[in-house]
């Protein structure tokens, strides 16, 4: 055996504790989602209740919900499109050319991944206003780019590292020109990278509050905006239907996150860590 | 290196340097413009007024506490539950699926949760303490607890992420290694300080330098459950530039707090990159 009683114990109380600890709010949730109105306020808090499914009915009816719903997906679904778009032939370019810059280039990009949104946003605006993009699907769109960029450039660029040199070489014995080989032959073999780094990236967009809350507002309200104005009053919280809404707003998420956990690590440590 | 010459790399590259050019370059000078460009003249004085401005360096301070507080916490617990996770076997797969959750949670829900679960009044977690003849906090809402209490959850939010790592650099030590030195007689702390440690610096370094960026730049939590608040207690310069171009309308002002927060970005990530470019 490789420890000792003790220290096993010891180990399993400790990842006991934090599971405690990173389920906790979570099924709290869960908890006040399925109670009624005069259970949710009750004080002390109520652990044992009538459940009941009227919060979750009632987020999924409002409009507003789905409309939220509506507006992640599309912001998400165009950044994600956009930023493989501009992102992925750099990707390529980063891994296989010994173009000139482009380390310093792909530098300038991670450094999106720190540098605060309130940094550009206000000039941002400015630009908004005279294209009249402001509050619209393409402004949050090109928003959304800054966030999903770095991902997408540095753990393709680790993805393509990966595959074999030796196929695109012979192809190019055989005479494919350079833009038959991406689209041929790194592309298709790319695409295991490809569906994770849109997924995570995906994510990315679908949890930003900070450009959703200032570049749109009263046409265009993502899940993170809608959440955190439309629950919360001056005088009363919903905390039943919040609940409800929180769940609906990042449980498919966090299945997702379970599914691609093979590749998790690589995208969060861009690529980085294997 | 298999497109050498040519124009094709320098073509494929030309959408994401517009791209950035429109969307990251052009603010960036604007907002440059905005915190030194004065009355058609160079001048620091936008700079100075904002320094001057009262509790400038309590935010500065709540800043560096935040930030470095919160990536150095997040690292030591992700650290202790993958190490932990090294002693189990059965188990090892609920634990690594279970732990890593908050991760995909969205801040706002998160933020929004801990702040239902935390209410002074009728949240569950003063009900629970009651229980345990406590009389409980008022967390966010109280000045001496506001910033511990927003640490907190960013804390719950980003361990998974550096647990997440740490947790894959373990799983990816050659096993033939630890073998020998157990083989040799080495102790278990041993052989976590002289082996796997030194073998972990490049994922460990990862870790800590994107739980640092996400910590520099939190945004979500303070917002939603603090607004920075009460007073100045858990306000950050983040928030506090969002406040004076949202609320205050004071676009320089937020300026030249960007100009901070670009400088100390700058500065910080040409050696991760260069770390990075190593470690792949």
């Amino acid at each position: 055996m490789r420890h000792s009683l003790l220290a096993r114990t010891l180990a399993l109380l400790w990842l006991i504790i934090g599971t405690v600890i990173t389920l906790a709010p979570i099924l709290w949730m869960l908890l006040q989602a399925l109670k009624r109105p005069i259970d949710q306020i009750a004080f002390p808090p109520r652990f044992v209740f009538t459940p009941t499914l009227d919060n979750f009915t009632a987020v999924l009816s409002a409009p507003g919900f789905r409309a939220a719903m509506q507006d992640s997906l599309i912001v998400g679904v165009g950044s994600v499109g956009l930023g493989l778009l501009l992102g992925v032939p750099f990707a390529y370019v980063l891994s296989r050319s010994s173009m000139r810059g482009r380390f310093e280039l792909a530098e300038f990009i991670l450094s999106t991944k720190m540098l605060p949104a309130i940094v550009v946003v206000v000039p941002l605006l400015q630009v908004y206003q005279n294209l009249n993009l402001l509050d619209s699907y393409t402004g949050l769109i090109l928003g959304h780019l800054l966030v999903v960029l770095a991902l997408i450039v540095w753990v393709m660029r680790s993805f393509i590292d990966a595959l074999p040199v030796e196929v695109e070489e012979a192809a190019y014995v055989d005479g494919a020109s350079r833009l038959r080989v991406l689209t041929h032959i790194v592309l298709p073999s790319a695409v295991p990278g490809l569906v994770t780094v849109s997924a995570l990236a995906f994510i990315l967009s679908w949890n930003e509050l900070f450009f959703a809350l200032t570049l749109t507002g009263t046409n265009i309200r993502t899940l993170p905006t809608y959440m955190a104005t439309e629950y919360v009053g001056f005088l009363a919280v919903d905390w039943g239907r919040l609940s409800a809404a929180g769940l609906l707003a990042t449980v498919p998420v966090v299945l997702l996150v379970l599914v691609l956990q093979r590749y998790l690590v690589r995208g969060l440590s861009m690529g980085a860590v294997k | 290196m298999l497109i050498r010459h040519g124009r094709f790399a320098p073509l494929l590259t030309l959408p994401i340097v517009i791209a950035l050019l429109a969307l990251l370059a052009y603010p960036l000078i604007v907002t440059l413009g905005q915190a030194f460009w004065v009355d058609g003249g160079l001048s620091l004085a936008v700079v100075r007024e904002t320094l001057s401005t009262a509790g400038f360096w309590q935010v500065l301070s709540n800043t560096v506490i935040f930030t470095v507080g919160s990536t150095l916490i997040s690292m030591l617990l992700g650290f202790s539950f993958a190490y932990a996770l090294e002693f189990v076997e059965g188990t090892r797969r609920f634990f690594a699926s279970v732990l890593i959750i908050p991760l995909a949670m969205m801040p706002v829900v998160s933020a929004l949760t801990f702040g239902m679960m935390l209410d002074p009044a009728l949240g569950v977690v003063n009900a629970v303490a009651d229980l345990a003849a406590w009389s409980g906090s008022g967390w966010h809402t109280e000045t001496p607890t506001a910033l511990a209490t927003v640490m907190m959850v960013d804390v719950w939010q980003w361990t998974p992420f550096c647990f997440a790592i740490i947790h894959a650099g373990f799983r990816s030590l050659p096993a033939d290694v630890s073998e020998a030195a157990r083989i040799d007689g080495a102790t278990a702390r041993q052989e976590l300080f002289s082996i796997s440690l030194p073998m972990m610096g490049s994922v460990l370094l990862v870790a800590f330098v994107f739980r640092f960026m996400e910590a520099f730049k939190a945004f979500d939590v303070i917002y939603v459950m603090t607004q920075g608040g009460p007073g100045r207690a858990s306000e950050t310069l983040v928030i506090r530039a969002y406040k004076e171009a949202f609320l205050f309308f004071k676009p320089e002002t937020a300026a030249s707090i960007g100009v901070l927060l670009l400088v100390t970005t700058l500065i910080a990530a040409r050696p991760i990159g260069r770390a990075l470019t190593k470690s792949t």
